[in-house]
């Protein structure tokens, strides 16, 4: 491994003597420490990002994911409240004289009913906090979402936040600042997510049913991040419902979906198990079979996905917690056809087999410990595995013999991990987060099966069974960071950490120091200025034809000759809390990626080549400003997303190595998201978004290219090919796409269950939003002559749904 | 609720029954185009002839005519100027795909000179591409190895020839080829044979031609192995020619491009290369060695 580059020392001298000044900083005596965790009164489920708020010293906290706080205070009457969106707050009136542990249950508001106000709230308002480019969306408010044929999609909402895109119509794969899909980290229970998408993108894996808590980190990255460049998604499932046993469950158009969460022991272990399937192949079955059967054969075809989640969780005493919590989906397409027949006196049959499926597991072992009442520490055990496969096989058998051709595909990546994880909280200026961590990726690039035989007269007479393909590469990535959350002052606040990675492959290592810095200065009217800096460090990477979503798609690490990606990215920006209830921000971006990979001009997945030789490395910049208005509260709530940005792309060998925007630079993107309380049996959500048209590659003119032949000149002979002429890389813009989608969910509760009937449209207005390009040829009956014409292509018209749910 | 329900069955049914509901396809305007000369030139140290195809290009929705072949320019004028002088203007011939030419007395040469090729057409304008003629390479030796070729993942040619260049320094740009010269009542036929190499430095060019950038070994001797399935012969000479850049670029960019076809909308496009100004095409320049291929 390389030595640490002189050039950080000095920032790491700089962050330690921070670090050890400001933890020995408030070590005085006559200070104690209440600690404990803060959780839904109901379910048991730990609440993520609580408030714990002395209004007397004015000094707070707020819980982690596992809804552990801690806060420090000087011995002396204290007021401690405890807060979150959505829950009646809780105060308590403490002499403090000595450590505490006080577990906090928060019980629910009940909408539009009168609440019992038990303490003045504390929320800690977007001015608070330090951090920037991070949006929580309540998992309640994502699944009043209107969504493509009722199917709720965490990471479709996401889409709607500014400095986030979509790739085209329908597709969830998700865009940050200038970023690729590629370059976002999913996690599911802290385990990577390799590939989010079912049915080709049109749906992610993510049963919102099963998932507690979304947020999305765009910019101002704290250290525990590391391994993407563009953004962390951090997606936790439910822990299960330590009180009493509970279920939901919906009836949609596509899919049906059934969760389930108890106590296995009250108050001690608790489960829960949810469940996705669609549908489609079991209904259509008997036509697909009778279609075949007129055919004159016999078979079936079908496509289906189905997800699986499950999270168990056992509390051993007040300092340790085991969850363990696994998902697993996977999509299938599948045909077999049958055909016998007699010609002449010869019978022949025919069997075709096809199939195509891919499919994620995930799967996490965590243990929580308390070590002291300011010193938390979590470690997991992970494994990860994305994986691909294809076959195909003809067989026909006649009198004389048989043939059978068979071609098998597989591709994936498997992931083993593991991690520890430190808070440490020695007083209400610090809160320190530190951990290590290594991943062992085995990269399965694709390898293929290939069966020829031909049988004659009982004799083989062509015979063919080998595998071609590349061989799996190992390669280990290890982490290490450490942050502190700072108060400093009234007015400043500071989150300042070091991120350190390493990647080894067998002939290769590469290291990496990561500075990460996020500042806040309180302005006068409560205004927050903002400032951020991060540097980033990728060494795995996509290889995709970018915007079809297909499961082909092969991840892959850096190499000796594919350099990892890296990107440093600044923000500032402004923030404030309007009459308690509307969070705006103003954001600007800027931010620089260098090595991206890329396919070379010419180059497709479907070639053989070794995937070295077809991608070409390059850098990409982009820039921007962001402006986010968030109501949470009240009957009304939702958001007004706009996002104005350039996002370019430079690679010496594309576009004759000129800069040009990348696909999906889209100057203005809009997003308005809604949904509004008529009582509580009645609430009404919509969405509208406008964006700037994506930006492709049309040639700006034909020609016939000449290339003499080997006797040239002495022969006037030459080779000559029909050209396409592109003068520039992605010049064209399609259409601005705009899009509106309405929901309307009708709640009843019944004596045993509650039960929800959502009614909506996705693509009310029944826009024809661009898709893809394609020429055509139009015939005039009139004259006779046919012109060729160029055109968009449009994939969703209005599409209605409907959708019943229930709970119980 | 339950007077609700019927109405948004209805809504669900009335929507599917438009008269375009499933037309999704709407005209869009292509991007704007103007009608170019485009020029096509090889000019080699060695070449006593000197050809010009001109021809125009069209927008991409102009099929009606571009369908059989490129549309000829034959009404232009085409000059080359040398060192800024003009030197030949070519006359029309009536030939395809290289429509005019010059004969000279003698070998083209002009090591060193710069070359500007002017082609103008009345209602097309004028297009004019540069360039400067480059030195004959040094090509040392071509040894021919029975069986001796690499395997790769994907093909296996059974023999090699090993090819030594001594690099000059600076940008140096070679073209491959291996032909069998067959001599014919005091005629030369040359017969290209197919070549492939896995050399890090070289590329597939048009034609059968193997492309190498000598980026990585300047100013230093090199050897590479072509690939073959040739049987040695006697009359197996490998042409070594050094090329311009531009030449280099546009034998790579429009092998990529004709690869690309394979795969359609799957395939990155291809940015053909053109170093014609206010046209397309290309004007190249090369000097050629030959070397007879040694049997090992």
């Amino acid at each position: 491994m390389q030595k640490i580059k002189s050039s950080y020392r000095p920032i790491f001298l700089l962050f330690f003597s921070l670090f050890f000044l400001a933890t020995a900083n408030g070590q005085g005596k006559n200070k104690f420490t209440i600690s404990g965790y803060i959780e839904d009164a109901t379910s048991g489920e730990k609440l993520i990002s609580a408030n714990a708020y002395d209004t007397k010293s004015e000094n707070g906290t707020v819980s982690n994911i596992y809804g552990f706080y801690s806060i420090t205070l000087p011995s002396d009457s204290v007021v401690i409240t405890f807060s979150y969106i959505g829950y009646q707050a809780l105060e308590y009136r403490l002499l403090l004289d000595k450590d505490l542990v006080i577990n906090v249950k928060l019980e629910p508001e009940l909408s539009l009913q009168e609440i019992t106000v038990v303490a003045e709230k504390y929320e800690e308002r977007i001015e608070e906090t330090t951090r920037m480019s991070t949006v929580d969306v309540p998992i309640a408010q994502i699944k009043k979402i209107p969504a493509l044929l009722g199917e709720v999609d965490v990471l479709k909402a996401l889409q709607l936040l500014p400095g986030v895109q979509s790739g085209g119509e329908g597709q969830n794969g998700l865009y940050v600042r200038g970023g690729s899909p590629d370059q976002n980290l999913i996690l599911l229970d802290g385990v990577p997510v390799y590939n989010a998408s079912h049915l080709f993108g049109f749906f992610s894996v993510f049963n919102a049913d099963a998932v507690k808590d979304v947020k999305l980190t765009k910019g101002g990255f704290p250290a525990r991040y590391g391994g993407r460049l563009s953004s962390v998604i951090e997606i936790n499932m439910k822990e299960g419902n330590i009180n009493e046993w509970h279920g939901a469950g919906s009836i949609g158009l596509i899919a049906s979906k059934l969760t389930v969460e108890g106590p296995i022991k009250k108050d001690k272990t608790s489960i829960m198990l949810s469940g996705r399937r669609t549908y489609i192949d079991i209904l259509a079955k008997p036509l697909i079979e009778k279609s075949f059967a007129e055919g004159g054969g016999s078979g079936t075809a079908g496509y289906f996905f189905y997800d699986f989640n499950g999270k168990i969780n056992h509390k051993f005493s007040d300092k340790d917690r085991l969850y363990f919590s696994i998902y697993t989906g996977k999509d299938k397409f599948y045909l077999e056809e049958t055909y016998k027949d007699e010609f002449n006196g010869n019978s022949f049959e025919d069997e075709t087999e096809f199939g195509l499926g891919w499919g994620n597991i995930t799967s996490a072992l965590r243990w929580n410990h308390l070590w002291t009442n300011k010193l938390f520490s979590n470690t997991t055990l992970t494994f990860s595995r994305y994986s691909f496969n294809t076959k195909l096989r003809s067989y026909s058998e006649f009198d004389e013999g048989s043939d059978e051709y068979a071609l098998g595909y597989l591709s994936g990546i498997d992931d083993f991990a593991g991690k520890i994880d430190f808070d440490y909280v020695p007083n209400p200026s610090h809160f320190i987060r530190f951990g290590a961590g290594i991943i062992n990726h085995t990269f399965k690039p694709g390898k293929f099966d290939i069966l020829f035989e031909e049988i004659e007269n009982g004799y083989p007479s062509t015979s063919i069974d080998t595998t071609l393909g590349q061989a799996n590469i190992n390669a280990q990535e290890f982490s290490a960071y450490i942050e502190d959350d700072m108060k400093l002052g009234k007015n400043l606040k500071l989150n300042a950490g070091l991120h350190f990675s390493a990647f080894r492959l067998k002939d290769k290592t590469y290291p990496s120091l990561q500075p990460r810095l996020n500042v806040r200065y309180m302005l006068p009217a409560n205004v927050a200025l903002k400032g951020s800096f991060a540097m980033m460090r990728q060494y795995v990477q996509l290889l995709t034809n970018e915007g079809i979503g297909l499961p082909t798609d092969l991840w892959l690490p850096s190499t000796k000759r594919v350099k990892p990606q890296d990107s440093w990215q600044v923000g500032l920006g402004l923030a404030k809390t309007f009459a308690g209830k509307y969070e705006v921000s103003i954001e600007g971006y800027y931010k620089e990626m260098t090595n991206l990979v890329a396919y070379k001009e010419g180059a497709s997945f479907i070639t053989l080549n070794d995937w070295e030789d077809d991608v070409t490395q390059g850098d990409g910049k982009s820039y921007g400003a962001e402006f986010f208005v968030q109501k949470k509260k009240g009957r009304l709530t939702g958001w007004v997303g706009y996002t104005l940005s350039w996002s370019w792309r430079t690679f010496p060998e594309v576009n004759l190595g000129e800069r040009y925007p990348f696909k999906y630079d889209r100057r203005h993107d809009l997003s308005i998201v809604a949904s509004y309380e008529i009582s509580d049996r009645i609430n009404i959500a919509g969405t509208w978004v406008f964006g700037t048209g994506n930006a492709v590659t049309l040639a700006n003119s034909q020609y016939y290219g000449v290339f003499p032949d080997v006797n040239f000149p002495n022969f006037n002979s030459a080779r000559i090919n029909r050209t396409d002429f592109y003068r520039n890389r992605n010049n064209f813009r399609m259409n601005a796409y705009h899009r509106m989608d309405i929901g309307i969910n009708f709640v009843k509760k019944k004596k045993r269950h509650t039960r929800t009937w959502s009614f909506g449209a996705y693509n009310t207005y029944n826009q024809k939003n661009p898709f893809f390009l394609f020429t055509d040829e139009e015939f005039n009956l009139e004259t006779g002559e046919s012109k060729t014409v160029l055109k968009q292509a449009s994939l969703f018209p209005i599409i209605p749904y409907f959708n019943y749910s229930f709970e119980f | 609720m339950k007077k609700l329900i019927p109405i948004f069955i209805a809504l669900f049914i009335c929507s599917s029954c438009g008269e375009d509901f499933f037309e999704t396809t709407l005209k869009v305007d292509p991007p704007p185009h103007e009608d170019q000369l485009v020029i096509h030139s090889f000019v080699k140290s060695t070449d006593s002839l000197v050809f010009v195809s001109l021809t125009k290009s069209t927008g991409i929705l102009e099929t009606t005519n571009y369908n059989y072949g490129p549309i000829y320019v034959n009404d232009g004028t085409v000059e080359l100027f040398e060192n800024g002088t003009l030197k030949y203007t070519l006359e029309p011939t009536g030939e395809e795909p290289f429509n005019y030419k010059v004969e000279l007395n003698d070998v083209f040469g002009g090591l060193g000179n710069t070359y500007e090729l002017k082609a103008s057409q009345d209602t097309l304008g004028t297009a004019t591409a540069e360039q400067t003629m480059i030195a004959p390479p040094a090509l040392v030796s071509a040894v021919f190895d029975e069986d001796g070729g690499t395997p790769s993942d994907y093909y296996y040619e059974s023999n090699a020839i090993d090819i030594t260049i001594d690099d000059q320094s600076g940008e140096d740009f070679y073209e491959i080829r291996l032909v069998q010269e067959d001599t014919f009542e005091n005629v030369i036929y040359i017969n290209n044979r197919y070549v492939e190499s896995v050399d890090v430095n070289t590329s597939q060019g048009l034609d059968g031609s193997i492309l190498v950038d000598g980026a990585s070994f300047d100013g230093d001797s090199y050897t590479l192995e072509l690939q073959t399935n040739t049987s040695w012969d006697p009359n197996l000479k490998i042409y070594l020619r050094a090329i311009s850049k531009d030449w280099f670029l546009y034998s790579k960019s429009l092998y990529d491009f004709r690869e690309s076809e394979d795969f359609q909308i799957f395939a990155e496009p291809v940015t053909v290369h053109t170093n014609v100004q206010n046209g397309l095409g290309v004007f190249a320049m090369g000097a050629q060695a030959t070397i007879s291929v040694d049997e090992e």
